[in-house]
């Protein structure tokens, strides 16, 4: 993987993860560390998902280990003293306290929300790199649904200038999305 | 320019971002120019897709973005070298940001007690002064660290103890501290001044080193590293940069304890990624790069191997081309077989060949276990050193030798045969073992001898054979990525059975006969070396097993208590059963480690979810962690008694426990289970 796709692989993530962490009731700076991690974990095993794997394997393993993580937060709030003996820290488990418990870890933070989530982390990697005026012409055309005659007038633009716009940025955004593993 | 309007569908998928670049072009050229098409486009609002809905859909800014912990996250985040906790760059690397910093900054005339005479250099830790007592007139270095650095209160406290535990060392082949502190902000380390040049410094000017004084350089810092070793730290950037050697000709070890400071440091982030640790990563432990924090002394002595190569050949271990990255550096530390020194130095003896071949052993349990090991055997080799003439010619020299040397090209060509699926492949074991035993969770594999075996050679194309028992009409599967999964076969007589080790390309990995009561005799239980070669034990053995979580230790030790005669025996939990169809009983089991910290989700319910669970245990891990336990509780109520683990080589001493602590665990077991 060469440094600007990580890059832009850790723009679409990493908010992401971010959020599921935060969501999970986590501290900022906890939640930063979950972000670090994650993507270190992420970085050592990338080699894995450059291969042929099927797809979403990557998605299900990042969100099953920010769930780790997350529960690693609870767990050594709770967790006082470690290296202590099987039975009591056992014992000890069954009690962690956690304000989401273990199921509904797994419906938040899940490839399914990650999915819900990616379209509007690539719309914010693709604006960085669009004109002002071209990303205008796409969102009011698009996400506003407003006419793009109005639009064009508004921008100074022609029409076919608007749709060009409108046309380019869609299809970065595809093409962002359809490259992330 | 299309001369002939296109299909309205298609405006509409070249509306939609659908077409390709140069597809879009031709319309965008038809387009600009045809009004009809225009205005067929407009009035014929493009149809919704499902990805546009989703766009639709996207909210306003989300609030959690704004805060500063995640742009912390995220700017860090995309610095590999960041997240993976490495230290700092070399002088040459990441030096341009310092001379910026010393370029804008005027030098300080004074520190503390410090006259400052002039300027040293700079490198990636920071600015380096020669300066002398006030009073004493002792002639001293500097080092300025960077500025802010120490703002952070956590920062601040390592630094101050990385200082004191480094004051406390003496030994002659490691800089003398002489002083740490804070100055308006800045970490300020004062040290021995050494009248010499770095060892990097010496490659540069003279190229290559001559056999006994490579090794002698060697012994020396290996000798320093002995002594750090003593006193439980860990140097972590063993490069020919941090190394001196004087103008009487001792080696000096330098920056010991700033490796640590380093990672953090905010200016990281201010470095492209390629200029921070380009330099570093040719010396890099894989366990640094796999495990980040927790390493110990041996990621040191696989440094000095890789320095060591460095003196001795010209260039880094994994040299190949100047396109080589630091993302295929660090990778091939950690999956590609280092070449061995004889194919780059003909004359090398077989004695040094060998010994770095150990120093460059990716598992750190089969490098050299202590430094004191390297000095022996590199004592010999480095009798006809003279350090003081290689210095005195490198003064000489113009700075613009060859960093080779006057060697053969030939001897850059090294060939890497085994590429990293390979490596994943030969790795295999470890993962039908269940999984990562590094770090977070360790667990076993366990499969039943009620069956009869046959045996399976597996040839690994890196050479190594590895042999499995497995019950006759078993299905192995090995994936693409070489992860295996067993499947057993319906059982039919039930038989024991011991099977011999080493089982896998490991040496001390293999699968070891586990004696328990009832059905669970003549099971098998294949472990992963590193951890459990120690272990001894035999029927009826029960003992008790303790996690020590140390800092800086990797991988995490486990305590065995031995009872009786040498019998030990870790807590074991079940992960996870296989049943069979018809059979009542489990027959095979996944037994884990009772440790603080570990995960315990669904059991399996069924052999398609068990099945599923090895194949997420096996193909979704990362490394050290378990993300998918399955205990199953039930079973102990089967196991009267704990099973005990029969290995053929007793732990190291550990204070046997008396009989009465025989007891303990099936007790605090029963009130657990039942």
């Amino acid at each position: 993987m060469n440094p600007d796709a990580w890059e832009r692989l850790v723009s679409i993530f990493s908010p992401i993860i971010y959020r599921w962490a935060r969501t999970s009731g986590l501290p900022e700076d906890d939640a930063a560390d979950v972000v670090q991690d994650v993507l270190g974990a992420t970085f050592r095993n990338i080699g894995r998902f450059e291969k042929a794997k099927p797809s979403g394997s990557f998605r299900s393993w990042l969100a099953t280990i920010t769930r780790n993580r997350v529960r690693d937060f609870y767990r050594r709030q709770s967790n006082a003293s470690c290296g202590a003996g099987g039975t009591d820290a056992l014992l000890r488990l069954q009690k962690v306290p956690s304000p989401k418990d273990t199921d509904s870890l797994e419906d938040s933070i899940s490839v399914e929300s990650l999915n819900r989530q990616l379209p509007s982390q690539a719309l914010e990697v693709v604006r960085a790199e669009c004109e002002p005026r071209t990303w205008q012409a796409f969102w009011r055309t698009t996400v506003d649904q407003r006419r793009a005659s109005d639009v064009a007038a508004e921008l100074g633009m022609n029409l076919a200038a608007v749709y060009q716009a409108k046309s380019r940025v869609l299809r970065r955004l595809r093409k962002c999305l359809s490259d992330l593993p | 320019m299309i001369a002939t309007c296109p299909e309205i569908t298609r405006l509409h998928d070249y509306a939609l971002g659908k077409l390709t670049e140069q597809e879009s072009d031709e319309i965008f050229g038809h387009l600009s120019n045809c009004q009809l098409c225009q205005k067929c486009l407009e009035d014929s609002d493009p149809a919704q897709d499902s990805f546009l809905a989703h766009l639709q859909d996207v909210s306003a800014a989300d609030p959690l973005s704004a805060e500063s912990a995640f742009g912390r996250a995220t700017t860090r985040a995309k610095d590999p070298t960041f997240l993976l906790e490495l230290p700092g760059s070399t002088s040459n690397a990441g030096s341009i940001g310092w001379q910026r910093e010393v370029g804008s900054a005027p030098l300080p005339a004074i520190i503390g007690e410090y006259q400052i005479d002039r300027l040293l250099g700079q490198g990636g830790m920071g600015v380096v002064y020669l300066g002398h007592h006030t009073k004493l007139g002792r002639a001293v270095a500097l080092k300025v660290l960077a500025g802010h650095r120490l703002a952070d209160p956590d920062m601040h406290e390592r630094f101050a103890s990385e200082m004191r535990a480094v004051g406390k060392l003496s030994h002659p082949n490691i800089v003398v501290a002489h002083d740490a502190r804070e100055i308006d902000g800045m970490a300020v380390l004062v040290t021995e001044y050494i009248d010499g040049l770095t060892v990097g410094d010496i490659l540069k000017r003279v190229g290559r080193l001559s056999l006994p004084n490579a090794a002698k350089i060697a012994h020396d810092v290996a000798s320093a590293l002995s002594a750090i070793d003593q006193a439980s730290l860990i140097h972590r950037d063993i490069k020919p940069s941090n190394i001196m050697v004087s103008r009487c000709g001792q080696v000096k070890l330098l920056d010991l304890g700033l490796a640590r400071l380093q990672s953090n440091d905010d200016l990281t982030l201010e470095r492209t990624v390629t200029g921070r640790a380009l330099g570093t990563v040719d010396y890099i432990a894989p366990e640094q790069i796999t495990h980040g924090r927790q390493v110990d002394i041996r990621a040191d002595i696989y440094s000095l191997g890789c320095t060591l190569f460095k003196l001795l050949t010209g260039h880094g271990v994994f040299y190949q081309t100047q396109t080589m990255t630091i993302y295929s550096k660090m990778m091939a530390h950690v999956e590609t077989p280092p070449p061995s020194l004889a194919q780059f130095i003909a004359s090398a003896p077989e004695d040094l060949i060998t010994l770095v071949n150990k120093m460059l052993e990716k598992d750190p349990n089969r490098r050299p276990q202590t430094p004191e090991e390297v000095v022996q055997r590199l004592a010999k080799l480095s009798e006809e050193a003279d350090l003081t003439t290689l210095v005195e010619q490198a003064t000489q020299a113009d700075g613009t030798a060859d960093p080779l040397g006057a060697t053969s090209p030939a001897l850059h060509l090294h060939s890497q045969s085994v590429s990293r699926s390979d490596w994943f492949r030969s790795s295999w074991l470890m993962w039908l073992v269940a999984a990562g035993f590094c770090g977070g969770f360790w667990s076993l594999g366990l499969a039943l001898g009620w069956l009869s075996e046959v045996e399976i050679l597996i040839r690994h194309s890196s050479g190594v054979e590895t042999k499995l028992k497995v019950a006759r009409g078993s299905v192995v599967t090995i994936d693409e990525f070489g992860h295996a999964t067993v499947e057993l076969p319906e059982p039919s007589a039930t038989s024991s059975h011991s099977v011999d080790r080493p089982l896998s390309r490991n040496p001390l990995e293999g699968v070891w006969k586990f004696k328990g009561p009832g059905r669970f005799d003549g099971a098998y239980l294949i472990l992963a070396p590193e951890q459990f070669a120690i272990w001894s034990g035999s029927d009826g053995a029960v003992a008790r097993g303790n996690w020590r979580n140390q800092p800086n230790t990797t991988p995490p030790q486990l305590d065995l208590d031995v009872l009786e005669d040498g019998h030990v025996v870790p807590q074991l939990g079940i992960y996870e059963t296989a049943t069979v169809a018809g059979e009542p009983d489990p027959v095979g089991l996944t037994v884990w480690f009772n440790r603080p910290g570990q995960e315990r989700l669904k059991r399996p319910t069924s052999e398609s979810q068990r099945v599923e669970l090895h194949r997420v245990d096996s193909t979704q891990l990362e490394p050290g962690r378990v993300p998918v336990l399955q205990p199953v509780w039930e079973i102990w109520q089967e196991l009267s008694q704990q099973p005990a683990v029969e290995v053929d080589q007793l732990a190291p001493p550990t204070p046997p426990v008396g009989t009465s602590d025989r007891q303990v665990l099936p007790q605090t077991l029963e009130g657990v289970w039942k």
